[in-house]
């Protein structure tokens, strides 16, 4: 019998406004992972990433954005976190989607680096590349604001891809 | 194994890997991978089942060419070399943005691929869809995303179209440079419904 490649792990449905989400004690039994959410922060905020906790500076990210009045292309290197927008903040109400790909996540010969699209309707739309420098397999993912919380009702998937 | 942690008020579920969630089995199925073990300038997924709606191709890549920065791949069906091809690409690297386009060309771009003196460990990615691959009264058109941030960080979003209404059998996938793919470099090929 055919086997599914894409398996959900877990579902966060958030009953009340929260800063941070983790994913944690993730398998590595897949190949590559991936995170649905549709999102809304409690005020205009930046929305960010770490992996395994690790909270030093071993994160790159490059992305691209239009808002439909420019556009912008944005690098960010050696730092504390993934930020998981550009110009233009997720905003306070359920209008952003965000959906992260992190290939090879359990590599332990490769730097782990995934893609990432965003939009949200009163911002912008936005595509990025994103690199944490360890070889280390990902074991937990957490996602969060450090100026607000997102609103009750945001909904974070994890999926595992096999390969 | 199920994750299991609760926080606040928040819910959540852990689902065991005992079967699929909501669709059916077949509607996401691993075709086949390639784990290269060894320098090649090109892969190659022959004779793709014609039982999906669509592909889609992960990648994880970098390439033998000396020097640091960036290499690029490109995407050829079927073996077709002649000028068939048109693609569009929107890209960011660094703060510089823009687009290009080509047309009649004989491949479709496919993204970014670092180059070999980067840092050890340091590979691209790339995740690519081909829509009606089999369907015999269309050109076949697809999309992919794909990025490095090694010291020439780059994302691009390409389109491209093959102009022919054959149903795809094969997908190449090449490094432009001497190269070719590094050992290490992954491709796994996926058919959806």
């Amino acid at each position: 019998m055919a086997t599914s490649a894409i398996t959900a792990l877990a579902t966060i449905t958030l009953g009340s406004g929260q800063s941070t989400v983790t994913f944690s004690s993730i398998s590595s039994s897949f190949r590559d992972l991936r995170i649905v959410s549709n999102l809304g922060m409690s005020a205009y905020s930046a929305v960010w990433m770490q992996i395994n906790g690790d909270t030093t500076t071993k994160y790159n990210r490059q992305a691209m954005s239009g808002n439909g009045a420019s556009a912008v292309a944005q690098l960010s290197t050696a730092a504390n976190q993934v930020v998981l927008n550009s110009s233009q903040t997720y905003s306070n109400a359920f209008e952003s989607n965000l959906i992260i790909d992190f290939l090879d996540y359990a590599a332990g010969n490769k730097h782990k680096v995934g893609l990432y699209r965003r939009n949200t309707v009163s911002g912008e739309a936005e595509a990025g590349t994103w690199r944490w420098a360890s070889t280390a397999a990902i074991t937990s993912i957490t996602i969060y604001s450090s100026t607000s919380t997102f609103m009750a009702g945001t909904v974070f998937t994890l999926y595992g891809v096999t390969s | 194994m199920p994750l299991l942690q609760t926080f606040g008020s928040a819910s959540i579920r852990g689902y065991e890997r005992f079967g699929p969630i909501g669709p059916a089995a077949t509607d996401f199925q691993l075709i086949s991978t390639t784990y290269l073990a060894s320098a090649t300038t090109s892969v190659t997924f022959g004779s793709i089942p014609q039982t999906f709606k669509h592909l889609q191709i992960r990648t994880t890549t970098r390439t033998t060419q000396a020097g640091t920065g960036m290499s690029y791949q490109y995407v050829t069906f079927n073996g077709d070399g002649s000028s068939s091809y048109s693609w569009h690409s929107l890209y960011g690297e660094t703060t510089s943005k823009g687009s290009y386009s080509g047309a009649s060309q004989s491949y479709g771009w496919f993204g970014p691929t670092p180059m070999n003196s980067e840092v050890t460990g340091l590979f691209g990615g790339a995740i690519a869809d081909v829509l009606d691959y089999t369907n015999t009264f269309k050109y076949k058109t697809g999309r992919s995303l794909a990025g490095e941030v090694g010291t020439t960080p780059a994302i691009h979003l390409d389109s491209w179209n093959w102009r022919s209404t054959s149903a795809i059998t094969s997908i190449t996938i090449t490094d432009a440079s001497p190269g070719g793919f590094a050992n290490g470099s992954r491709f796994s090929l996926y058919g959806w419904n």
